[in-house]
């Protein structure tokens, strides 16, 4: 069966994520993930779809799509340590590695669109940061396979 | 044996040893794995959570305060009196 855009698109981001050039003391990206994460096993990020929106683009054979792609970055930091701090290096990179990008031309654009942090206080200070990035590409109205 | 001298001996026959400041006393530790976050995300963040409940008055700590549990290095994140202030209850991370 053939892919569609959008799976091209997900596949290409996170090439994009672990390729050369990324920072030694980043972790792999991971496509998404069921397995928990605890202290034992981040720093940790995990990409994956959370929403699309489509529009038809003047009635015509092909619509636009806007998908929304989160990316979590997963870090536990001992109580003298700054647990938002521990996540920048990968938050960093994923802009770095996306926003901007066209997905080898795949995409139309991929813009960063919102930061979000949580925190939870345990045996070690867990930190989530999570990342939305929107990535706009085009399909056919009725094959989401073809561009 | 009123519920003060109730407490004591629990303690020493069950707790661990809890030192801050030089002092230290009698503790019961509880420590357990929960899910913390979760929201919107496909797979759960386990953290483990560390209470240590004590005689109230027999070791005085407050947050951010270090403290020794068995000898382990931790910071007291959060306190609590409990039962009319018998007993101290707090929350710990490890240092």
């Amino acid at each position: 069966m053939t892919l569609t855009v959008r799976e091209q698109i997900v596949q290409a981001a996170l090439a994009a994520l672990n390729g050369p050039s990324k920072p030694e003391q980043v972790p792999a990206c991971e496509r998404v993930s069921y397995t928990a994460a605890s202290s034992g096993n981040v720093p940790r990020m995990m990409l994956y779809p959370v929403r699309e929106t489509v529009e038809r683009v003047n009635r015509g054979p092909m619509v636009k799509r806007e998908l929304t792609v989160r990316i979590d970055c997963r870090a536990a930091a001992l109580a003298a340590e700054h647990a938002d701090a521990l996540a920048n290096d990968m938050v960093a990179w994923a802009t770095q590695a996306l926003a901007g990008s066209r997905l080898g031309g795949l995409a139309h654009d991929v813009a960063e669109v919102a930061v979000d942090w949580s925190f939870e206080p345990a045996e070690y200070l867990l930190v989530e940061v999570s990342l939305e990035f929107a990535i706009t590409y085009q399909t056919q109205v009725s094959d989401q396979t073809q561009r | 044996m009123n519920l003060e001298q109730d407490i004591a001996v629990m303690m020493l026959d069950l707790g661990s040893t809890i030192a801050a400041g030089g002092k230290q006393t009698r503790g019961m530790v509880d420590s357990a794995d929960e899910a913390l976050m979760q929201s919107g995300t496909p797979s759960p963040f386990i953290g483990r959570s560390i209470v240590v409940t004590f005689r109230t008055g027999s070791l005085a700590v407050k947050e951010g305060d270090a403290v020794s549990i068995d000898g382990k290095p931790h910071v007291v994140r959060e306190k609590y009196q409990l039962d009319d202030g018998l007993l101290t209850r707090i929350l710990c991370a490890k240092a």
